[in-house]
């Protein structure tokens, strides 16, 4: 079945194009690696997925479940399953994590018609998915992501994307900054979060992470289009040769 | 020079004739002289206070009905209860306490005569001159030596009247040495009338005193309070003064505090919350003349519509107030492009040996955080709300009485929703909304 389907699409911001025509089908189930050298519009692929409004999709069509991602808003698409991990996660100074993911769970909560989630359950969730990322107990404790290590703010992410438990997870560069250990401890997360109904995309420039969460295809974003897919192989080779022998 | 209307010159020169103790008849003379010669002196004389200053108020606002049913339901909140009627009756609610001396400031000038008028001084602004020339009574707080107020004490302003009113009121409060006092105090509006409240506070904190002083307007669109507190204190002496300024056509703030005394230290806080067409300023003046003191404020607003705010921190330290610490934070949040937010640092220091720092900022809410949360799928409007509970909480989590933090939260909470604070039975139920008959029972 076809979570994502992704068709000729041409984005652009402040009129400058930067997607020129990307075409990519991801399957329930699927992990997808997108790599690519800086510049070639990876993280856009990312933000337009996700909703964020400053690019302007020129053409094409994005269809999530079937569809119009187009027609729904940032905080819509998070709720029908869409999870973003940031390559920078955004410190919110004077919101607690407890605060935030409450929200977050009760909203999407009310968008099925379910009832608010009980303060008990919601610990218990807590508990389970911080276990999960080897997370300090005293970071939930504190704002989001305020005066946490890089490695910790990546933590956090994956920590919000097993409480969300997304059909769709964007993993943006989740690998960098990483020390061994920390991708280890992500890694793990994310494969443990691995179903037949699931879906990534992860993004990166390096090989290194696809050893730990391995993809069921690569591809390879160049000058804003894919212009090579292939098995897990591929990303060996990239490694190893670079992207020039694939550019023309 | 500005010209203040005609019946307010007429009502000066009324009160300095009356039958009154010689100390007040000499203040108003002075006053009503500074106010002939200097005219009508204030800092910011913004379209939206002057517009309130020309408005025709009646001044002589005699007969109040003091029966006001007054019933605070702060859960877990039973303090001293003090209603004072437009600015001239008292009236207790029967849990006096004979520790401490609560009077009608009109009775007690014997008492007050070294200290009525010394912190201020009224060629400096017209409305501390207005105020001296005019008051028509205020609390006399008396603390003793070595008394600790377990209760804090709650000072309510009734203001009632069947047509637009300016009030006068003056309040002097002295803690003795070593004795503690948490203070709380709030006007309230019993009718749908405009009202122009000048309230002038002068606080006396002796050695080793501690002092929490919680001030909550929350008064209509169409009315206008302007606050001037005086405090100076001695050494070793702690005062926290938490502003919190929820709603009013146009407030003005103005906070003078003098260290005094070695090893003192004092805390102003505040929070501003300005829509439409409000103005809300404050001007804090802390000034550092004994040594090893500690000063800090912080102030917090957020302003939407076309409001405007300004905020003037000043901060002096004298040559010999080595070993000051001295900080001050002001940060604004604009809701909209037409919303204007002032922020004016004053650092004077001439000690060397000081730690002294000052941060403002005007600006928006961050774009970057709004997406972050909008991708968890919190929706704009809830991601919104949420980033400015959180920008003013930073000055909440100072109150250290918890029925009032929880109340001010709420409140703000819901002031940021467009909702009115209106809080059934509670005296801090203060917005224009239509008055319940129920208070008017005993009529």
């Amino acid at each position: 079945m076809k979570l994502l389907e992704i068709k000729n699409l041409w984005v652009s911001i402040n009129g400058k194009q930067i997607l020129k025509g990307l075409s990519l089908d991801i399957n329930a189930g699927e992990v997808h690696a997108v790599m690519g050298p800086n510049g070639t519009g990876k993280s856009t692929l990312a933000s337009v997925i996700a909703g964020r409004s400053i690019f302007n999709i020129d053409e094409g069509e994005l269809i999530y479940k079937g569809k119009d991602l187009t027609k729904l808003s940032v905080d819509e698409r998070a709720k029908e399953g869409i999870f973003l991990s940031f390559q920078y996660p955004v410190e919110i100074p004077g919101v607690s994590m407890v605060n935030f993911m409450r929200n977050a769970i009760d909203e999407k909560r009310k968008y099925f018609g379910q009832d608010p989630i009980s303060m008990h359950e919601f610990i218990n969730l807590m508990e389970e998915k911080k276990r999960l990322v080897e997370m300090k107990d005293t970071l939930t404790q504190r704002s989001v992501n305020e005066g946490f290590s890089g490695g910790e703010k990546k933590k956090n992410e994956i920590f919000q994307m097993a409480m969300l438990e997304p059909q769709l997870s964007i993993l943006d560069e989740t690998d960098s900054g990483l020390d061994i250990d920390a991708l280890r401890i992500v890694s793990n997360g994310v494969n443990k979060l691995r179903t037949p109904d699931n879906s990534f995309i992860v993004i990166t420039h390096y090989q290194r992470l696809l050893n730990y969460i391995v993809p069921d295809v690569v591809h390879v974003l160049y000058d804003g289009k894919i212009i090579k897919s292939g098995s897990k192989e591929l990303a060996m080779e990239l490694e190893k040769d670079g992207y020039e022998q694939f550019i023309k | 020079m500005f010209e203040i209307n005609k019946n307010i010159t007429g009502f000066i020169e009324d009160m300095t004739y009356r039958e009154q103790p010689y100390l007040f008849r000499m203040k108003r003379m002075e006053a009503a002289n500074s106010l002939r010669q200097n005219g009508f002196v204030f800092q910011n004389q913004s379209p939206v206070s002057v517009k309130f200053l020309k408005k025709k108020f009646a001044l002589d606002v005699e007969n109040a009905n003091t029966d006001i049913g007054f019933n605070c339901t702060l859960e877990n909140f039973s303090p001293l209860v003090y209603c004072l009627v437009n600015g001239r009756n008292i009236v207790d609610y029967g849990k006096s306490d004979n520790k401490i001396i609560v009077e009608n400031i009109m009775n007690v000038a014997d008492k007050v005569n070294e200290l009525f008028g010394s912190l201020c001084d009224i060629d400096e602004n017209g409305f501390y001159a207005l105020n001296t020339a005019a008051f028509t009574g205020g609390f006399y707080i008396e603390v003793p030596d070595d008394t600790v107020m377990e209760l804090p004490l709650q000072l309510v302003s009734v203001f009632n009247s069947d047509c637009d009113s300016m009030f006068n009121v003056r309040n002097l409060i002295v803690l003795g040495k070593n004795s503690q006092l948490k203070l709380i105090q709030c006007d309230d509006t019993f009718s749908d009338h405009d009202f122009f409240v000048n309230n002038l506070t002068e606080i006396f904190v002796r050695e080793d005193a501690h002092l929490d002083y919680y001030k909550l307007h929350n008064i209509s669109n169409d009315s206008a309070a302007v606050n001037s507190v005086f405090i100076e204190q001695e050494s070793h002496s702690v005062v926290k003064t938490f502003n919190m300024e929820l709603n009013a056509g146009y407030l003005s703030g103005n906070q003078n505090v003098v260290l005094g005394g070695d090893f003192a230290e004092t805390y102003a806080y505040g929070i501003y919350l300005a829509d439409r067409e409000q103005e809300m300023d404050n001007y804090v003046n802390v000034e550092h003349i004994g040594t090893d003191c500690v000063s800090q404020q912080i102030f917090k607003g957020i302003i939407d519509d076309s409001a405007r705010s300004m905020f003037t921190g000043k901060i002096i330290v004298h040559r010999d107030s080595q070993r000051t610490e001295a900080s001050q934070v002001d940060k604004n949040i604009l809701l909209t492009s037409k919303a204007k937010a002032y922020a004016k640092p004053y650092l004077e220091i001439y000690a060397d040996d000081v730690k002294c720092s000052h941060g403002a900022t005007v600006g928006q809410l961050d774009e970057e955080a709004l997406f972050y949360m909008q991708q968890r799928g919190i929706s704009y409007e809830n991601a919104r709300k949420l980033l400015l509970n959180a920008f003013v909480a930073e000055v909440i989590d100072k109150i250290n009485i918890e029925p009032i933090k929880m109340r001010v939260s709420d409140m703000v909470k819901k002031r940021l929703m467009g909702e009115l604070t209106v809080c059934d039975n509670c005296v801090l139920r203060c917005s224009n909304a239509k008055r319940q008959t129920k208070y008017f029972d005993n009529i």
